[in-house]
């Protein structure tokens, strides 16, 4: 097989270039093979149809460090072929030749390495099935997939995010089940055996009624949904599981997870978008390339989304029309397209605000109950002194009090939670079918009958306000996580809610909301929803930490009861399962001498963090104003020499040579009637003499230092072919500037029907990036000879043109230097591409 | 799993979770949607080399809900199609949702979208004011054409192309 042959030959060249080519990074061999893959297989996507590909041959004499080197090239290209943008066949046949390869050589190896390789190959499989099974559980998507059809992909974002909130939740229920809920139901003492676990005998026959249920009171106080019910236990069962630590330990580790997930899930946005700075460079291109939803697949949808575009697009123009005519309103249109995530934040603090102040009320009912419950304690306890002398009498009597009056004020703050999450939901189903399904109901059935149009007017169809309804989310996981501590069995109940709500959401949505009018975009607040939720899981960790750190908890009731505070449960668990000297090592880790220095470290790090990064941004704005140059002042500058040798013709190339790296001085030529001046964009009307006056003094030039290039500084000319020079920037695109070419004069005859070509002497067939392409049509009167300026390594090509042109013609003639030479005339090749 | 399998032998189902971005599931499903276009013709079983030959023609194609509404329809069913007419194998139908799935990355996406945007946005095609605005923002050494490098350039900065660049299916 030519290729393999051509494989071993490249690694044994490859060998010759770089005698550490196994040193080379990871990313360099991935480089390196699909480099190759793009040499073998060529960017077109057509197969070729020599077989001869197919062939194959033997690679004996190699090495088995070459063949060990091949076979990573096989597999990295095996796992980047379907990034090709090739046919399918083409990919199956590279797949299928890859794969052979491996087949065969694999075996030759040593047994060691044989036996990793069999173990990979079974990893992998193990993967791929695992994937395939993992697919099989990704819920609604059908109904996503409905409603994005129907709304297009901004709503069905609330519902992707419902359905990810749904997975978090999932986890944190599935984990607090298994270690919290269910050892105590399984192993820890049953319901009615200690006080902590009974309903109280006043409370007995109220347990029943509905009202105490409705307030999470009776038995379903005293079940595994609160705080109370937890055994404080050491050791739990035969087995000695230990509870309260384990209670403690899923309180924080919800907390972690939850973190890890959101910025996990924020990382992979940002990198997805590649962190463009918002600057609106290229709106009216992002209109229309990425403009059409491709989710869409209702009639009324894509008319909206059509009508959307459409106005956008107009407004666009409309404002680059301004913008030529009145740079000063630009700015303000600017803002007003911005999305503005102002009155996002404004429901958001209200809802936190909500929910805060619920918090304190809590805990200053805690606080009273506290007070209460000791205030009346010791009132029983005095008179319990005075009317019963008996001692071990007066301890029961104690322990009794004790156990029925002391309140549990966690599982108050527990059932507040519940009460709260319960009642959300049941707002949610009623507003929704109020504002929605009734008003629909009504607009529909009363639109015959009345006045003016319900249906197009007031009050019309409800629309899915997708940013309300995404905050809503928020708050509701914000709930659930400032509860979840006190109440266990909380993110069970959201996941029962969450799935409620996507059932309810989407019949509601689809019955009864129509399309938005206004189509707008959700992708920029792609992270902005996510970084509401991280502010939230912050501020909802706060209440649990304080009360961790510096809160007594009940002593009556759950997994800390008779500590101190909460935390000390660690400190418990270290000194009695741990070896003394971690104990030590522990107790100094706590101290100040070791705490500052790390915070300080921390600081300092992120201190050099920020830094890089507003370094980068610094870096960044350069390259772009660096491209900016180009476009506009680069031009310009090249103009400006061609234009400004008309008059003196000795030094094109050391004006061209002053005035490269030179951007904040003036031109040599400012320019005088009768000759161009400088031209922004390297264009001149062909033939005026007198240009508009604005063209002589362009205003702020960039340097590239920082300051801002003024972008509705620079002039939108219209393009108007240019007769009179030659871009040498052709099939550099992107490149930092390099120094201007020498320029040298040629002169010719201009020729109607013909066109001119700068082309590059030393290679005719370089291949070009795309389809770039330098050229200028002759006018028809022209036929005097003139000159033209046209740079170092390129000759000056006029190609006469077909009638049928687009650019291929059949003949050529080229002009060298000063002379018209015969002997080079009228060569006939086709066209080449520069 | 009795019949569905029926349809692809395992290597094949292979290869396929190979060069695209779907698992097996939803190659199957998306070959019950092809088949569904035109369950006259395409037979139940794939495993002998039909996928590269039979087509489907594009009237049948752009009926499908997922594309009945996309403007851009004809152009894309051209691009993908090997012959450039717009009938599909089940190779290119598969290839073209592959393309449009969410995991695909963006740098397939750009290539696919220059070449079905490239055509659409030519001077006599499109209004000419739109045009010029295109080639103001986006044209960079000003050939009055927009390459690749430029467009790539535009759109691997549009914070919305990865979403509406995306079909389910």
């Amino acid at each position: 097989m030519p290729v393999l042959y051509g494989l071993g030959m490249n690694v044994r060249t490859l060998d010759h270039k770089y005698p550490g080519q196994e040193a080379m990074s990871a990313r360099a061999c991935r480089r390196e093979n699909l480099e190759y893959l793009r040499r073998k297989f060529g960017n077109d996507d057509n197969v070729r149809d020599d077989d001869d590909f197919l062939m194959p041959t033997d690679d004996e004499d190699a090495t088995e460090e070459q063949i060990l080197i091949n076979i990573e090239r096989q597999k990295e290209i095996i796992s980047s072929i379907r990034k090709q943008p090739w046919r399918m066949k083409k990919k199956i046949r590279c797949l299928r030749m890859a794969q052979d390869y491996l087949s065969r050589y694999e075996g030759k190896l040593s047994k060691k390495r044989g036996y990793q390789e069999a173990t990979e190959r079974i990893w992998r499989k193990v993967k791929r099935e695992l994937a395939n099974f993992a697919s099989f559980f990704i819920p609604w998507e059908t109904r996503i997939k409905m409603i994005e059809s129907y709304f297009g992909s901004v709503v069905a974002s609330y519902f992707i995010f419902l359905r990810w909130l749904f997975w978090i939740n999932i986890v944190l229920s599935i984990v607090t089940m298994s270690f919290v809920v269910l050892p105590e139901m399984i192993v820890g003492l049953p319901y009615g055996s200690v006080p902590r676990k009974t309903v109280p005998e006043p409370e007995l026959d109220r347990a029943q009624h509905i009202a105490t249920v409705w307030d999470f009171g009776g038995y379903l106080k005293h079940s595994v949904l609160f705080y109370g019910y937890y055994s404080d236990r050491r050791y739990l069962g035969k087995g000695g599981y230990q509870l309260p630590l384990a209670y403690f330990m899923v309180g924080i580790g919800s907390f972690v997870y939850s973190f890890a997930v959101i910025l996990r899930k924020m990382a992979d946005n940002s990198r997805q978008s590649k962190l463009s700075t918002g600057e609106d460079q290229f709106t009216f291109c992002w209109k229309v390339f990425c403009g059409w939803d491709s989710l869409i697949g209702q009639q009324e949808t894509a008319d909206n989304k059509f009508a959307a575009i459409t106005t956008g697009l107009r407004v666009s123009m409309v404002v680059s029309i301004i913008t030529m005519v009145f740079p000063v309103f630009f700015d303000l249109i600017g803002q007003m397209e911005k999305y503005h995530p102002r009155t996002m934040l404004r429901i958001m603090v209200l809802n936190l605000g909500n929910l805060y102040t619920l918090m304190i009320a809590l805990f200053k009912k805690v606080n009273n109950l506290q007070n209460v419950t000791v205030a009346e304690h010791i009132q029983d306890v005095i008179t319990d002194i005075l009317s019963n002398k008996n001692q071990t009498d007066l301890v029961d009597v104690l322990t009794a009090r004790a156990g029925v009056k002391e309140q549990c004020w966690e599982t108050i703050v527990g059932q507040e939670m519940f009460k709260l999450s319960v009642f959300d939901m049941i707002a949610t189903v009623v507003t929704t079918l109020i504002f929605d399904f009734l008003r629909g109901l009504f607009v529909r059935f009363a639109n015959y009958c009345w006045c003016w149009d319900l249906e197009g007017g007031i009050p019309g169809y409800g629309e899915f306000g997708v940013a309300e309804n995404v905050l809503h989310l928020i708050y509701n996981q914000g709930m659930i996580w400032m509860g979840a501590f006190f109440s266990p069995c909380l993110p069970l109940l959201n996941v029962l809610k969450l799935i409620a709500l996507m059932y309810f959401r989407s019949w509601a949505v689809i019955m009864c909301n129509t399309p938005h009018q206004r189509v707008f975009r959700a992708s920029r607040s792609n992270n902005f929803y996510f970084v509401l939720l991280l502010i939230m899981l912050f501020l909802s960790m706060l209440p649990t930490g304080y009360v961790m750190v510096s809160i007594e908890p009940s002593r009556n009731c759950g997994p800390f009861s008779g500590r101190r505070r909460m935390f000390d449960i660690i400190s418990e668990t270290v000194k009695n399962s741990f070896p003394g000297w971690f104990t030590i090592v522990l107790s100094y880790m706590s101290t100040a001498g070791v705490i500052i220095p790390v915070i300080m470290l921390l600081v300092m790090a992120i201190y050099y963090l920020q830094s890089m990064v507003h370094a980068y941004k610094e870096a960044n704005n350069d390259l772009r104003m660096q491209l900016e140059y180009e476009r506009t002042e680069g031009k310009r500058k090249v103009f400006e020499m061609s234009a400004g040798n008309k008059n003196n013709q000795d030094s094109p190339a050391a004006r061209a040579v002053t005035n490269s790296g030179n951007p904040a001085g003036k031109p040599a030529n400012p320019g005088t009637p009768s000759h161009p001046g400088p031209i922004p964009n390297g264009r001149v009307p062909s033939g005026a003499s007198t240009l508009p006056p604005r063209f002589h003094n362009p205003g702020p030039r960039p340097n590239f230092t920082g300051i801002p290039f003024n972008r509705s500084m620079s002039s939108k000319v219209r393009y108007i072919p240019v007769r009179n020079y030659m871009n040498p920037y052709d099939g550099m695109i992107l490149t930092p500037p390099i120094a201007p070419p020498r320029f040298r004069r040629v002169q010719y005859t201009p020729q109607p029907g013909t066109r001119l070509m700068a082309v590059p002497t030393a290679n005719r067939a370089m291949p070009g990036v795309g389809s770039i392409r330098r050229s200028s049509t002759c006018s028809r009167q022209g036929s005097r000879p003139t000159s033209v300026l046209v740079p170092e390594g390129y000759e000056l090509v006029q190609v006469h043109v077909d009638a049928t042109d687009d650019g291929q013609s059949s003949q050529e003639t080229s002009f060298v230097d000063d002379d018209f030479d015969d002997t080079r005339s009228n060569r006939s090749q086709s066209a080449s591409r520069l | 799993m009795g019949n569905k399998q029926a349809a692809f032998t395992e290597s094949q189902l292979e290869q396929y979770q190979d060069c695209t971005f779907f698992t097996r599931k939803e190659i199957l499903r998306i070959f019950r949607r092809y088949r569904d276009l035109d369950s006259d013709h395409i037979p139940k079983s794939y495993t002998r080399g039909e996928a590269s030959r039979i087509k489907v023609p594009f009237e049948y194609i752009e009926k499908m809900p997922e594309l009945k509404e996309n403007p851009f329809r004809r152009r894309i069913c051209e691009v993908f199609s090997e012959d450039g007419s717009g009938n599909m194998t089940f190779d290119d139908f598969l290839d073209m949702f592959s393309v449009f799935s969410e995991q695909a990355p963006q740098d397939i996406k750009a290539v696919y979208a220059f070449k079905i945007y490239g055509e659409t946005v030519h001077p006599i095609k499109v209004n000419c004011c739109v045009f010029h605005q295109i080639l103001e923002e986006a044209d960079l050494d000003d050939d009055s054409q927009l390459s690749y490098m430029e467009f790539e350039h535009v759109i691997s900065r549009a914070p919305d192309f990865l979403n509406t660049f995306h079909i389910r299916i």
